[in-house]
This record gives C-alpha cells, structure tokens and sequence, in this order.
C-alpha cells in the first residue's frame, strides 16, 4: 500500500516538473541565465571597475538582434581584449540572442509576451518594427534615458543634428543609434582624409553587377563586351555553350542574391539598370512595380532562366547558401547587392548594363542623411541603464570606435604621419578572427564619415578592385542621377494597422509570389500573360489610392526641400 | 459520488497534476480569445483594448485568405486520404511476419524518421531534389531526361509533402493498431484457422472488426486536423515558386498576422480554425456512434 501510495506520488510529481520545466523555456532562457550570472557577478568584488564618474558593477545584458546573418561575437572580458575593453570601460557583458530568421517575427512576440524579460538592447532593419518599437512605450527615448543615467554623455552634444532631427521627423522622437552614419554634420566633425571617400560616396553603390575576370579571359571576352542589354546575355550564352568548369564542377554564368533578390538585390539593380524610379515623366509618384522598365528587368530574368543561364534554384537560397555558392569560385557573373557576398579580387564590375531600348540607367542618392541600416534601441525594462548609458555614449564616442574598428594602437593599428589609422598585419588577422576578437563586428555602431576620416585612401590593389567595382555603375557615362529624399516619409505613413499599410503589404506578398512566377515563365507568350495579370491584380489591390496618397507625401516633401523631381524614362 | 470518488482516490491523485496542467496552460490562456474582437496594439494591455467587434474579421473578404482556405484542405483531405490507411495497412501487414527479429527490425526503422524534426527533414529533401547536384536529378539525366524543379513546381509541391508526411509518420501511427491487433484474442484466429479461413479472410473477420473501436477514436481525432495541416512541414519547404499552392491557413496567419504584429486578426483566424475543428470533431463523433457505436463520448 505504502509502496503504491509513493509510487502514485512520484509519478505525479514527474509529470508536474515535466510540465512546469516545459513551460518556463523560451524567450526567458537567456535572461534566467544572465540573472543567475549577474548575481554570481554582482557578489564578485573583482568585477568592479573605474569610469569617469564612479565604479560600475560588471552586468550581463542581452542583445537581441533580428538581422539573422549578424554574426555575434563569443564575448570575452579578458583584460586587453576589444570585448574586454568594453566592458572595462561600461561594465557590460553581453549574451546575444540572434534568430537565424523571422528576427522581426520573434521581436514581435517578445514584445507581447516577455513583460519585464524584455531584452536589454534590441537592433533591427525593418522599418515598421522601428516604428512599432517607437510607439510601443518599451524603448527609451535616449535623449531622456542619456540625461537621466549618463547626463555627462557627448551623445547629448555631440550627435549630429541634422541625423537626429531626421529620426525624430520620422520616429518621432531619438529613440535609437542607427548604423553606418552619414550626414553633412557629421562630416563637419570627421571631414574625410581624403577625396578618394568622397569619390567614393558620391558613386559607390552596393547593388550591381560583377564577373570573374578569369572566367572573361578563358571566353575569350571583355568587360566592354558585357556593356549592353544584348552583349551581357550573348556573353552569358557563350560561357554555358562552352561548358566551363572550375575544380571539377560547371561554372555558374549568372548568380543573384538568392531568395533576396526582390529586396534591395538584383531585380532593384536591374529595375535602376533598365530606368524604372518611382516617379513618372510628369513628377507624380507612380509605383515602381507599374513602371514599364520594371517590366523589362523581369524580362530579363526570365529570358536568364529560359537561356539557362540562371538556376531557378537560385530563387530559394538564403544569404548563407549564396554566399557559399559564391565563393565556390565558380561564378561567372554576380547581380544584386555586392556588399552581401565576400567581395573576391577576381571579380570586375562592367557597370550599367545598357537597355537595349535606349532607356537610361538611374542612380539613386540621398541628399538628406538616412535612417540608418541597423537602428539600435535600450529597453525601459532593462535592469542596468547606467551601464548601457555608458555603453552607447562609448560606444559612439572616438575612443569606443577606435577600438571597435581599429582595435589596439600599435597591435592591430598604428597612426602615420598624417594622424591616419593603418592597420598592420597583426590587424589583419585579428579582423579575420572577428568572432572570437570583436573587430569591425560591431556594425551597429558603424560611423561611415568616421571611418572615412581615420582611413588613409587605399593604395593596395583589392581594396582598389573592389572600390573600383563599387563606383563602377555610378561612373557609367550614361547613368542619370536620382535624388530619391523627396520620396522619405513620415513615420505614420504607414502607422501598423493604417489603411494604407494593408494596401502596401498586400501588394507586398502578391508581387513577391507573382514576379518569382514571371521570371519561371517558359515561354514570351506565358511571361506576357503573367504580367497582365500581374498589373490587373495590382489594381485590384488599390494600388492606384495608395499612389495617390504617396503622390501627395512626394508634393509636401518636394516643397519642404524646394527642389522637384521627375522621372527620366517614361 | 463522494464515495465513489473516495475509492478511487489514488486513480484520481494521479491524473490530478495533468488535470491542473491542462487547465492552466490550455484552459486560462482561452482569456486571450477576446484579442480577436479587440484592437490590441503591442505595449498595450489585453484588458484595456478597445473592443471592436468583428473587425478583425475581414479577412474573411480577402480572396487569399479563400485560396489559403483551398490550399489547406486539397493537402489536409490528400493527408487523410493516404495517410490515414496506410499506417493500419503497414500495422497488418507487421503483425502477419512471424520472424521475431526481423519485425522489430521493420518496426524499429518504420517509426525511426518520426523523431527527426521537420527542418531536417526539410533539407534532406532539399539535398536530394535540388536541381543543381541532388541526386534525384542526377539520376533522371543519367537516364536521359530533364531535370525537374521539384522545389520550385507548383505539380511537385503537394505530393512532395504527402509521400514525405508517410515517410515520416506511418511507422509511428501504425503502433497504436498494432497495440490494439495484440489485445484480439489468439482463439479466434485458432478458430478461424480450424474452420479453415486463410490470412486475407482473418483479417477481414477478425483483426479488421477487432480494431474497428481504435479506428474510430483515430478517425475522430483525426478530422479536426483536417484545418491544421502542419506548419513545421510547409514552412521549410515554401518558397515564392510554389506559394500559390503552398500557403496554408498557419503561414497565412503567420505572414498577415504575426510577422506584422497584427495579432488581433491572427487571432481571430486561429479562432476560426478552432471553431470549424470543433463543429468537425462534434459531427464526426455523432456519426461514428450513430453507425457502430464508438464515440469519444
């Protein structure tokens, strides 16, 4: 009986646990991790450390980032370590938690569900998350949260103006540090240290097109003869006729960005390549996707895909599974956004690809400073804001770039005459192993006019290449340059929920699945009537109500700025 | 009833902790069905969302969500259709082997890939279909033909996902009947055998009658699925190529409500399906007793 009653007792208890432990895992786990680390680090008198205004106690923090392709480093608070440093100098430690994919699809349930384990640090892409993040009330307004727990902090003078006033147009407040900063006042405080980078910025561009120079060679081609519509897809059929192969395996004649290719990748390069922009002849806005020229670029796909020149698999891959196929070696020719696979020495960019039609390529710029790539928060829930209050004023500060990007003076750096920072060898391998170092991993905090300003112009032949790729589609002679501000929007645009959000993700998923279709049509006859039905559904899906209400944003922003823009090919 | 429930006091102790799990985690969490009449907004609370009726359910006036509707069912009424006798089929045809070893070995390696998680599944079947080096496809050109965009192909798509939801889940389905062939009495094949009855007439006569109750429970328990068809195994799988036939009632919620934010309308979708599998499970399990007398209740 007794031995029926413990065994009763026991099973039930089991399952309790089994349910209980089942139950307490998921978004809680790293925190429960850090608040049983940070009390074995807060009962540590050794984790205690000078900074300007009073010890901080060492805290582990979490940063939660939804670029999935973000490599977090391994943190390591070794004395003489980047890491180390950072938190020598804030007292941060930080764990990372970085979903492979469907970032912003996490970040959205953590924002329901965690209540006070929210993460610590947030960083984003999307613009709607930003947005949402803003009026949600869980992330600190950092003029606020730097005045409250770093009142000292440069960040409060010292960030430039005319960036701030754009987040705060837009967000409606300064509630994150974007990356990869760029703007008039900030190159007030870091001018460039030479005109090479304002070249460079003035006709760098990540989206284009590049091909193996030795894969040329081997067919008996040029770059010039890749310099038209017609040139480029002969060039292509002549590689695949002669069955060229690298190690063994047949060479690739045209690779795009993957399962990215509609987002920022090669349908947006060849869409600017072959003149669409989002403005008509007349000034009014008209979507992209309605332009004639988008037409052609997804013609152009297709008849890749029909010539067999592009694998329809390519249409599937994630950025790691085009990254490897890049660097395969057996690419003949890469289109898309250049920045997003390891730029190789070996490959040349011819620049604009001519339309056949005569149309004339478009380069987009900015006038006025962006928004930032990765926008950066710090949650209100966060249990140790002093410490990211020092953490971000650092982080943004000379010192805490330097040793972020640049590393140790005199290791991985040293400072010619001409006050420059040139990294030695050392450098070079630390870069490399930037996951266990941390160097030029932090692109969070990535200061474009900064980097532009310590950087000597290079003079070694791959950074020379791949600058020279780069500017390429820029530099073509026939390239008509596009101011494309005018076409920023307030944030409430497109506030979650609005009748105006709905229409542009219905179009959204409609066009991702029709354009793949387009681009998979067998023959001319079935990609034409594809994009009837593509045009007749965008109109269904209001399209024109939501080029209208753009078309009036377009008007109010032309005047605020005092300039007018009009479209260059139709 | 005081001292009934007295009698079987360990017998209740017992599923006592499964009882109060059920209820916190599926009964209390119900609270959160009323975010499908209200608009939430993240950072607000549940309670002081305003309500808004039905709202959030204009999906219903959206022609994807009735192609999503369509997708669901083609692939959850083909789910059924072979995935729902084949495990009972597998099950008789173990119970006729009679080598000792040789059926724990067919039923070892029958249920083995219902432990493999879908991702992996996923990209087995990517690794093998690809286009570019899969060895389906090299095969097909060795024997002379074109290569096949399985992973792509809008024709490929559905019976990708039937023939590889049979792979992973007939072995583990079939143990159940196998369990249940084990409780019908040795006798009545004795009998059968002596009234000189061969395998095919047993199995009709005897096994098939004797597991009909297990059947119907798994019948009935069954239909409600036919609104789920299991986002683990579509989401891997789909890709802008073969959405149109891809995009089922999960992914939809997921791309229109999730990924956005709109959890209001995922909401009210999610209460939709569940509503639908009820009314299903209801009727199916009024039928099953109106025609041989075995219900789940």
């Amino acid at each position: 009986m007794k031995l029926k009653v413990l065994a009763i007792l026991t099973l039930a208890l089991t399952v309790v646990l089994s349910g209980c432990a089942g139950n307490n895992a998921g978004s809680g786990s790293s925190a429960e991790q850090n608040e049983e680390s940070a009390s074995n680090s807060n009962a540590s008198d050794a984790a205690n450390q000078e900074t300007e205004d009073k010890p901080l106690k060492q805290v582990d923090v979490t940063w939660f980032t939804s670029i999935g392709f973000w490599p977090p480093p391994e943190w390591d608070t070794t004395t003489g370590t980047i890491m180390g440093n950072i938190t020598e100098r804030t007292g941060v430690k930080f764990s990372f938690d970085v979903p492979p994919q469907d970032g912003d699809t996490k970040l959205n349930l953590l924002m329901v569900s965690s209540g006070n384990k929210f993460p610590d640090v947030i960083t984003t892409v999307d613009q709607d998350m930003a947005t949402k993040l803003a009026q949600s009330g869980k992330v600190w307004n950092l003029d606020e949260f730097l005045k409250e727990y770093d009142p000292q902090s440069r960040l409060l003078t010292d960030f430039p103006a005319d960036l701030k006033e754009h987040i705060v147009q837009r967000f409606g407040g300064w509630y994150y540090i974007p990356s990869h900063m760029a703007s008039a006042d900030l190159k007030e405080m870091y001018p460039p240290s030479s005109s090479y980078f304002a070249d460079s910025g003035k006709y760098g561009k990540n989206q284009g097109v590049m091909v193996k120079t030795k894969l040329l060679e081997q067919a008996g081609l040029t770059l010039d003869d890749l310099k038209t519509e017609s040139g480029f897809l002969k060039a292509l059929q002549k590689v695949k006729d002669m069955k060229l192969t690298v190690d063994g395996q047949p060479v690739v004649p045209l690779q795009i960005d993957g399962k990215d290719y509609q987002a920022g990748g090669a349908l947006m390069f060849l869409q600017h390549n072959f003149g669409a922009i989002e403005v008509d002849k007349d000034g009014n806005y008209r979507n992209i996707l309605l332009a004639p020229e988008t037409k052609h670029a997804i013609q152009f796909l297709n008849e890749a895909y029909r010539g067999g020149y592009l694998d329809p698999g390519q249409l599937m891959m994630d950025n790691n599974g085009a990254k490897s196929l890049y660097s395969s070696g057996r690419i003949f020719s890469f289109m898309g956004n250049m920045a997003n696979v390891p730029y190789n020495a070996d490959y040349a960019s011819p620049g604009a690809i001519l339309s056949d039609d005569g149309a004339k390529p478009i380069f987009t710029y900015a006038s006025l400073p962006g928004a930032g790539w990765m926008k950066t928060f710090i949650s209100k829930s966060t249990k140790h804001p002093e410490q990211l209050a020092k953490w971000v004023s650092y982080m943004t500060s000379r010192e805490g770039l330097m040793n972020a990007f640049y590393g140790f003076k005199d290791v991985d750096y040293t400072i010619n005459d001409q006050g420059l920072a040139v990294r030695t060898e050392q450098g070079k391998i630390t870069k490399e192993n930037y996951k266990k170092t941390g160097l030029e991993n932090f692109w969070q905090f990535s200061n474009l006019d900064f980097n532009n300003h310590m950087n000597p112009a290079p003079t070694d032949e791959e950074a020379l290449n791949r600058s020279a790729t780069f500017a390429a589609y820029g530099k073509t002679p026939d390239v008509v340059r596009f101011d494309i501000s005018p076409l920023t929007l307030p944030g409430d645009f497109y506030a979650p929920g609005s009748e105006n959000v709905k229409i542009r993700d219905q179009i959204k998923q409609f066009a991702e699945v029709h354009i793949s279709r387009m681009v998979l049509a067998k023959d001319q006859a079935a990609f034409d009537k594809l994009y009837d039905e593509f045009i007749a559904q965008l109109k269904k899906l209001d399209i024109d109500k939501l080029d209208a209400a753009l078309n009036e944003q377009l008007k109010k922003k032309q005047q605020e700025m005092g300039v007018t823009v009009k479209g260059v090919n139709s | 009833m005081v001292a009934k429930m007295y009698k079987y006091r360990w017998q209740y102790l017992l599923i006592l902790p499964a009882v109060v799990l059920l209820f916190l985690f599926s009964y209390i969490p119900m609270a959160g069905i009323q975010i499908a009449f209200k608009d939430f907004a993240i950072g607000s609370s549940i309670w002081e969302s305003n309500w808004v009726g039905l709202e959030n359910f204009t999906f219903v006036h959206d022609p994807q969500f009735w192609k999503v509707v369509q997708n669901t069912l083609y692939i959850s009424v083909l789910k059924f259709v072979f995935g729902f006798p084949m495990p009972i089929l597998l099950a008789l045809m173990i119970n006729e082997v009679t080598h000792p070893a040789y059926k724990r070995f067919v039923q070892s390696v029958s249920y083995l890939p219902h432990f493999f998680s879908w991702i992996v599944v996923a990209y087995i079947l990517q690794s093998f279909l690809t286009l570019d080096g899969g060895f389906v496809n090299d095969l097909i050109v060795r024997m002379g033909g074109e290569p096949i965009f399985f992973l792509g192909s809008t024709e490929w798509f559905r019976p990708m996902i039937i023939s590889s939801g049979l792979w992973k889940e007939v072995g583990w389905n079939s143990i159940l009947y196998l369990a249940a062939i084990s409780t019908i009495d040795p006798q009545l094949y004795e009998a059968a055998k002596v009234e000189g009855a061969g395998k095919f007439a047993q199995i009709r006569h005897i096994t098939l009658p004797g597991i009909m109750p297990t059947i119907s429970i798994v019948l009935i328990l069954s239909i409600p699925g036919l609104i789920s068809v299991g986002m683990d195994q579509i989401y891997p799988m789909m890709n802008p190529a073969n959405q149109e036939v891809a995009d089922v009632l999960d992914t939809y919620v997921l791309r229109n409500g999730l990924q956005q934010g709109y959890f209001g309308p995922a909401t009210a979708v999610g209460l939709l399906s569940s509503v639908i599998g009820l009314i299903l499970v209801m009727t199916t399990n009024s039928l099953s007793k109106k025609m041989n007398g075995e219900g789940l209740w």
